[in-house]
């Protein structure tokens, strides 16, 4: 599934492998990648380069993802940029901080690739 | 009575010694008068407890009448007493003896405790040391396998690519570009034969009216040489009239001499030109028969050649199928590993949640050891959870929910 050239993603988790399994996702749909280990890296990172969508995991050392989302949230240059959760948690109160947090979108790990580039295809502008 | 004697001998001892000439004989005064004083002062001492002692018979038996009964149940009790007194004792004993053995026991079992907190300190460092080198490991093989699997994938991408790109109609290279093309030289070149084929044959019909118009210039010059032979035989006569006609006939008499030699040299012109006549007409007829034959191989070459290529073309067309179909089992199969690698990409995420179980695991490891050996790193393996640990129910990577996406 082909999704969009040139547009940028970033991809927030601590696990290596697992930024490995969704970079591969997202770039056999021909999305260019980058990777950060935790919220204040990813937050480093946005502060120097612009991105079309954010996919961030929950639990995470240094910053988790609500805080990383809270913070992203509070700059305007990604008041509106799709971030979507990757998590293994699938409480529904935690889903409800998800959102109020300011996140477009739940996926509950394990992922299927072609339901997350759906998922990337509704949420990422044109 | 000891002290007061000591004293009395000290005191006379010190009298004698100071008015004693020598200190042997003052010793010896001095135990003397010592013997002496402490003697006395005995005897006084001996009469004055005597009185006493007798005082307190007195009393003594004034209270055994008085409280006899009384003091009997004292006694007793303080028999009783005594006789408790001595058993608690002997349990006090028993008792310190047996604190004793509890003190040493504890000191032992405070040193195994020691050791054995160090030991299981030790141990659960060996065991946070496998389960972070485990993890590591995992962590490591999870990512050369994705990393293979993506390489995979793109490799077999690529091949179905080159694959259709090969059979691509469109591109100059495929094959069956290349056999439309080749089919379309042959028929030119095979058409081109039939066509010189045509010409050959029209050449030879043509050769054949030549040798036609050759038999009928035969037939002019036998003509010709007959009216050679009538001149020659005309110019005959006409010497012979001029013989007889004299004088007058000298003239006409050369004349028809020259015409008997031009009826001569005609008539020897003419059988030339008949030979040559007849060898063009033989020439001509034996080329007119090669012709014929050259252009009948040529047409028979022509079409052969095209049944060949006919026949090489629906070869090579069958090729081309059976080419197209094994590209499209390859880009299938291509579709088939790429759906197959996107599964794995779903089973390899089992790593995550294991890391994350791990991690719920060590930390407490990691806590009872600091507990334990409170000498030791703070955080000996480095890794602390983050978050609740993960449910206990075991996730199933075959079975994809459809409710694990919600966008808010």
């Amino acid at each position: 599934m082909e999704v969009s050239l040139s547009k940028t993603v970033l991809v927030v988790d601590d696990s290596a492998s697992m930024r490995q399994m969704v970079a591969f996702t997202l770039k056999s749909a021909g999305l260019v990648v980058i990777e950060s280990t935790n919220g204040q890296e990813a937050l480093a990172k946005l502060s120097t380069g612009r991105v079309d969508l954010i996919i961030t995991d929950l639990n995470m050392p240094v910053m988790d993802g609500l805080t990383f989302i809270r913070q992203a949230r509070g700059k305007p240059n990604l008041r509106f940029t799709p971030i979507l959760m990757l998590t293994t948690e699938s409480q529904e109160s935690r889903k409800m901080e998800g959102k109020a947090a300011g996140a477009t979108g739940w996926i509950v790990k394990p992922f299927q690739p072609e339901q997350l580039l759906k998922v990337i295809q509704k949420v990422m502008p044109a | 009575m000891k002290p007061i004697f000591e004293s009395c001998v000290l005191v006379g001892g010190g009298v004698a010694f100071a008015f004693s000439p020598t200190p042997a004989s003052a010793v010896l005064l001095g135990l003397c008068v010592a013997g002496g004083v402490g003697l006395a002062w005995s005897n006084r001492r001996a009469r004055t407890l005597s009185e006493r002692c007798a005082e307190s018979q007195s009393r003594l038996e004034e209270i055994e009448l008085r409280h006899g009964a009384e003091l009997a149940d004292l006694d007793g009790r303080l028999q009783a007493a005594l006789s408790e007194a001595q058993f608690r004792t002997a349990e006090l004993v028993e008792a310190r003896e047996a604190l004793t053995g509890l003190n040493e026991e504890n000191a032992r079992l405070t040193r195994d405790r020691d050791g054995g907190r160090s030991e299981i300190g030790q141990a659960l460092g060996g065991l946070s040391g496998q389960l972070v080198a485990a993890m590591s490991e995992a962590e490591s093989a999870v990512g050369n396998a994705i990393q293979s699997f993506a390489d995979l994938a793109s490799h077999s991408k690529d091949l179905s690519s080159l694959a259709e790109a090969a059979i691509d109609s469109n591109n100059e290279d495929s094959v069956n570009v290349s056999a439309n093309a080749a089919t379309e030289i042959m028929n030119r070149f095979v058409e081109h034969m039939l066509v010189t084929s045509k010409g050959i044959a029209d050449s030879a019909s043509e050769m054949q009216d030549l040798v036609d118009v050759s038999a009928h210039l035969t037939d002019l010059l036998t003509e010709i040489e007959a009216i050679s032979s009538q001149t020659g035989l005309l110019a005959l006569n006409a010497s012979l009239e001029a013989a007889r006609a004299g004088q007058a006939g000298m003239g006409f008499a050369i004349v028809a001499s020259q015409v008997r030699v031009l009826a001569e040299r005609a008539k020897a012109t003419s059988e030339r030109t008949k030979d040559l006549t007849t060898q063009i007409g033989t020439r001509s007829i034996d080329l007119c028969r090669k012709l014929a034959d050259a252009a009948e191989e040529s047409r028979d070459a022509g079409r052969a050649a095209q049944g060949d290529l006919i026949r090489l073309m629906a070869n090579i067309r069958d090729a081309d199928k059976r080419s197209r179909l094994l590209v499209a089992e390859i880009t299938d199969g291509a579709v088939n590993i790429d759906r197959e690698i996107n599964e794995i990409v779903v089973a390899m995420q089992f790593h995550d949640m294991l890391r994350q179980r791990l991690e719920h695991v060590l930390t407490p490891l990691d806590d009872m050891r600091r507990y334990l050996l409170p000498d030791g790193n703070d955080n000996p393996s480095g890794i602390r959870a983050v978050g609740p640990p993960p449910q206990l129910t075991a996730v199933n990577y075959d079975h994809h929910e459809d409710d694990n996406v919600i966008l808010f």
